[in-house]
């Protein structure tokens, strides 16, 4: 009973199957060739600075916050701080918040630092903005030129409040610095009025006096030794303010010398290594026991446009800032006096001079081998 | 040769019972020890371009791939608090002293590690060794580390592996000892008597000890995974206590119908004997399958299941003939419940039924088998991660605080090293110092103009394929640089003060080989991902620098292992089909009936695919079944479950034909034959197929997930196998093919050899 059968459908059966699922499955690619990378469209030109929205945190690479000045007890015992937010975000993950706080006590010629960190930076939705930075806490505003910090470390706890008794001092006219890997805006409150408590070793005293303030931000990259910098914020004692900064390239060759002076009437007048004739001289040095670097310690300033002739010295030389960041990252910031005259008139005051670039950096192993 | 094995088995049956029983006893200790050399893992191989790529970043790259991870927290304490901060150093201080550490990076190192809604920080230890030896170092290392005030979880790679070995070997010994008692109940429902009962347990188990026994010993000399095992164990249970029953069923059927013991024995050798060897052959062809697979898992279910099937299939042709001669009459004693040979029960009402209006029956059932199937068409291949694991786990745990607090699994990292240079051929990178690096001139100097050049261009491609949300690079770190800046920047690499710039030089960047981690929000075992890898590996990196990609990670690996099991699979279930066509047709001599055993074996597979899509990739009764939505299916399981549910399947297809083919051998009438052959074989089909269903059920209560899935998709297809396709659907297409059923061209009768009973 064997029926006519014109071909059993097992082959063609299999046959179909298997292509179906074959092109269900296949893995298959075609190469392609990767095109040379093309640079960047040059930096989009600056938006112009607006405080107080500028006051706030940005959506940038690097930004910080950051207050020196010169503090009084009321019985007169004389105090240096510097307390800074640094932000660094690399757009993946949350942005790193480091703070860091010196005070010299210039009667004991201690110098005393603390550091926090945390990852994240919570919403600010306008001014007053808190940022924390684990158990510290910063404040902007609410109005521009305000800000507070609060913070507390073992035997030492610092509040202070700041308010701005001057005009904000954007630098380079605009408030922003092109460098080699990027560029900064850059604003500052040169007099800032600082009122707060500091306890010290469990001593506490009502402090006032008065800070510099600078914020800057961008996406930029800072480099350490040879590249580096010498900053001075100097608040004079005829009212005016000036801010010097000589920053040294890659190949640690001076790369600019730049400068904002603002008159004891609040004119802001940007100034120009060159043009402006800034001589910049080292006359000590100081090498730190601890890194082993050694820093520039007292310097002559010249500014020829300003007919000043100035000399800086360092309160205390071991005003060294070391926790925090990493090792590459370690600067001098210190309380400094100035000395010198202009237009042949004597002239004094104070200033906060930070020192960048000076310590050897860790090095990467794998580039010995 | 049946019948000769059988007469010997008859003639020498005390010998034979001895052997069988000194060879179990031997076999016990060993069988109980079957899981010390298999190793956890196996999916992947040495040959998978993943594999490659890890292995240029373990030794061009110093990249760990394999980590521990420990969670600490304090209900009070932030992480920054210095006593947390303190206790975190203390506890991982003396870790780096081990060679087996490459790195410690604790939440101080990287602020990242503190999680934003809790007071918990972790700490990740890269290993330098491989899984294998990682998790007798975890012991070591987890033994030294003293949270002090802190809680401590630890998880990673080598502790989830640790927990999958511990949950699969709970859940072999959860499901025995589920699977046995409700076998033995379901075999006493079938039979009625005690002793008929006890009896294809007691072979059944016995086979599955002397198969594990030759897993232990194989896996002295091949690499076998623990995955193995458990799909191992419950093959050799469901099979061996099914191939022992329609022994035992037709011996007492020849009994009944007036045989003597030793030729009711002899009867059934040949007869039921011979269903049963084919049956074996057909679960064989389809689980050494396996063994063609390049995946040491599938490899091991294939080695692990042949040998318990082809132990199950010595002790039904030989234990079991001489067991029963030794029996005899006793077999039927100790009635216990209802002698199912004296009703017709429903099979005959139901054969009837269809025999009488085969296309109402036809046309529904298969509708049905087709709706079960079509959530098949929306499978999505991935893999799985730490989620099989029930969260009573300390590593689940672990894995649950990273993957909700730090987002760890929900993305995709794909790591991707460009080669370049011919690494360690050309100068040393950086010389003195770095100083003059980006000047080129040293074929494998990362820093070099040239390589940074290409670098940056790979860099600025993988960032605008689909999918990538970001990529992190020595030439990924800011938009706004150009070439030029980042050879600037590299002038001085230790130079550079930026946290996150300094780690990305200091960890992925060495002599010819630059880092790329592609990150996605696609999560890592999903399709999509898969797509991601296969655009990442068509690219070929720009210059003359000789340079490559190799992509490694999660997804890397998937891709392979689904490149590697999809690439052949076409391939293994044609051969698999085709062989089993041949064979079917060899033994009921028929073009049609191995076609429509074949078809409808598909269609039960694709059924039991539809089901795993519907629950375990969709996520219904994930509630009842206690797991949590995988979104994928695992991608071995559709290749095991056709390797293992073939055969299945086949078994009772052939059983059901064969008694078809005896009683259309002796009468020639197709639809009497049907009839008689589905009430002949249905009680004992139906009995066999619910032992295999509770077998297979109870790994439903396992809690590894992929376990469950492998457990429930076989109940699944059993279940649907046996009760649309072999009582409605089969019956109905041969009564509709009539005569066709049994045709056979002359010249291919002529071609086929003659398997006779005696044969």
């Amino acid at each position: 009973m064997n029926p006519r059968f014109s071909r059993p459908a097992l082959t063609s059966a299999v046959l179909v199957l298997t292509v179906l699922v074959m092109a269900s499955c296949t893995g298959s690619f075609t190469l392609r060739q990767v095109p040379m990378g093309v640079s960047p469209d040059p930096t989009a030109a600056p938006i112009p600075i607006t405080l107080s929205r500028d006051e706030l945190a940005h959506d940038s690479r690097l930004e910080w916050w950051y207050h020196s000045g010169h503090l009084e007890s009321e019985s007169g015992r004389e105090f240096g701080f510097h307390f800074v937010v640094f932000k660094a975000d690399d757009g993946v993950g949350e942005p790193n918040l480091v703070a860091q706080l010196g005070v010299l006590d210039v009667q004991t010629g201690e110098h005393f630092e603390w550091s926090r960190a945390q990852a994240g930076l919570a919403d600010q939705q306008g001014m007053p903005a808190s940022i924390q930075i684990a158990d510290w806490s910063y404040g902007i505003g609410p109005d521009p030129g305000m800000h507070l910090f609060s913070t507390k470390s073992g035997d030492v706890e610092m509040a202070l409040t700041f308010s701005a008794e001057s005009p904000p001092m954007l630098h380079n006219e605009i408030g922003w610095i092109p460098a080699e890997l990027g560029a900064t805006y850059y604003y500052s409150w040169p007099r800032q009025r600082a009122e707060g408590q500091l306890t010290l070793n469990g001593e506490k005293f009502a402090v006032n006096g008065q800070a510099w303030f600078d914020h800057q931000w961008g996406d930029f990259f800072v480099l350490g030794k040879p590249a580096g910098w010498q900053w001075f914020a100097l608040q004079l004692g005829d009212s005016g303010s000036l801010m010097i900064t000589e920053s040294r390239g890659i190949d640690g060759e001076i790369a600019d010398t730049y400068g904002t002076y603002m008159s004891p009437e609040g004119v802001v007048t940007s100034l120009d290594g060159e043009t402006d004739g800034i001589r910049l001289a080292v006359i000590g040095e100081w090498t730190s026991a601890t890194t082993g670097a050694t820093y520039p310690s007292g310097w002559s300033l010249e500014i020829g446009s300003l007919k000043m002739d100035l000399i800086l010295n360092p309160v205390v030389d071991d005003q060294e800032v070391k926790g925090g960041l990493p090792a590459v990252s370690t600067y001098w910031e210190g309380k400094t006096r100035v000395r010198g005259s202009r237009g042949g008139k004597p002239l004094t005051g104070d200033a906060y001079v930070e020192l960048s670039g000076y310590v050897d950096p860790e090095p990467i192993e794998w580039l010995y081998r | 040769m049946l019948t000769a094995v059988g007469a010997f088995a008859i003639r020498r049956k005390y010998a034979v019972v001895a052997t069988w029983a000194v060879v179990i006893l031997a076999a016990l200790p060993f069988a109980q020890r079957a899981q010390i050399f298999l190793k956890p893992g196996g999916f992947s191989n040495e040959s998978f371009p993943s594999v490659k790529a890890r292995k240029i970043l373990q030794e061009r790259l110093e990249i760990s791939t394999l980590s521990v991870d420990f969670v600490f927290s304090h209900p009070e304490w932030s992480p920054f608090d210095p006593r947390f901060s303190s206790a975190v150093e203390n506890a991982v201080r003396g870790l780096e002293r081990h060679d087996e550490i490459a790195y410690v990076t604790t939440h101080l190192d990287d602020p990242q590690r503190v999680s934003p809604v809790s007071n918990t920080a972790h700490v990740t230890a890269g290993l330098t060794i491989e899984l294998e030896e990682s998790v007798e170092f975890l012991e070591t290392i987890t033994s030294e580390v003293d949270a002090g005030p802190l809680d401590l979880i630890v998880t990673g790679g080598p502790a989830l592996y640790r927990d999958i070995s511990i949950a699969s070997q709970d859940d072999l010994r959860r499901g025995e000892s589920v699977a046995f008692p409700i076998a033995t109940f379901t075999l006493l429902l079938v039979f009625g008597t005690l002793i008929a009962a006890i009896l294809p347990t007691a072979v059944g188990g016995g086979g599955v000890l002397v198969g594990l026994a030759a897993v232990f010993f194989m896996s002295q000399g091949i690499d076998m995974s623990i995955f193995a095992l458990n799909i191992v164990t419950l093959l050799g249970i469901g099979i061996g206590i099914d191939y022992s029953l329609f022994f035992t069923s037709r011996f007492q059927e020849e009994l009944r119908g007036g045989k003597s013991v030793n030729d009711a024995v002899l009867s059934a050798q040949t007869r039921a004997g011979k269903a049963i060897l084919f049956s074996a052959v057909t679960s064989l062809i389809g689980l050494i399958s396996l063994v063609f697979f390049d995946i040491m898992m599938l490899r091991s279910v294939g080695i692990g299941a042949v040998a318990v099937i082809f132990a199950a299939l010595l002790a039904a042709l030989t234990l079991m003939p001489a067991l029963l001669a030794v029996l005899g009459d006793r077999v039927n004693r100790f009635r216990v419940g209802p002698d199912w040979s004296k009703r017709n029960g429903l099979w005959v009402p139901l054969s009837n039924w269809v025999m009488k209006r085969p296309w109402l029956v036809l046309l529904p059932t298969t509708a049905v088998l087709v709706l079960f199937a079509v959530p098949a068409l929306q499978m999505r291949l991935g893999s799985v991660d730490a989620t099989i694991l029930p969260d009573s786990l300390e590593s689940r745990q672990g894995f649950d605080v990273l993957r909700e607090e730090f987002g760890f699994a929900l993305r995709t990292v794909i790591p991707v090293a460009y080669t370049f240079g011919g690494a360690g051929s050309g100068e040393p990178a950086g010389g003195e110092r770095g100083s003059d690096m980006a000047a080129g001139g040293s074929d494998s100097n990362p820093f070099a103009r040239a390589n940074i050049e290409s670098a940056y261009a790979i860099g600025r491609e993988l960032e605008k394929l689909d999918g990538v949300s970001s990529v992190t690079s020595i030439v990924n770190l800011d938009p706004t640089l150009g070439p030029a800046q980042y050879v600037l920047l590299y002038t001085n690499p230790e130079s550079i003060t930026d946290v996150t710039a300094a780690r990305i030089v200091s960890d992925t960047v060495r002599d010819g080989a630059i880092l790329f981690l592609v990150e996605s929000d696609l999560h890592p075992f999903w399709p999509e991902s898969r797509e991601l890898v296969t655009e990442i590996r068509s690219l070929i990196p720009p210059g003359t620098n000789g340079g490559e990609l190799h992509v490694d990670g999660g997804a890397g690996e998937i891709t392979d292992i689904v490149n590697t099991l999809y690439g052949k699979f076409p391939i293994v279930i044609a051969v698999v089909l085709a062989v089993t066509y041949l064979s079917l047709m060899l033994l009921f001599r028929s073009v049609i009936l191995p076609l429509k055993a074949v078809v409808l074996n598909v269609l039960s597979i694709l059924a039991s695919y539809g089901a795993l899509v519907f629950v375990f990739q969709e996520g219904h009764f994930s509630g009842v079944l206690n797991f949590e939505a995988l979104g994928v299916i695992e991608a071995t399981l559709p290749v095991l479950l056709f390797a293992i549910i073939f055969g299945l399947s086949m078994d009772y297809e052939i059983f059901l034909l064969s008694r078809v083919a005896e009683a259309y051998e002796r009468t020639g009438d197709n639809a009497a034959s049907v009839a008689e052959g589905l009430q002949k074989s249905g009680m004992i089909i139906t009995g066999a197929a619910g032992i295999l269903i509770v077998v297979a059920a109870s790994f439903v209560l396992a809690d590894v997930v992929v376990v469950k899935a492998i457990g429930l998709g076989l109940a699944i297809a059993v279940f649907v196998d046996v009760t649309l396709v072999r009582a409605l659907v089969a019956p109905a297409i041969m009564r509709i093919a009539g005569p066709w059923n049994w045709w056979l061209p002359g010249w291919l009768d002529r071609l086929l050899p003659e398997v006779n009973h005696e044969s």
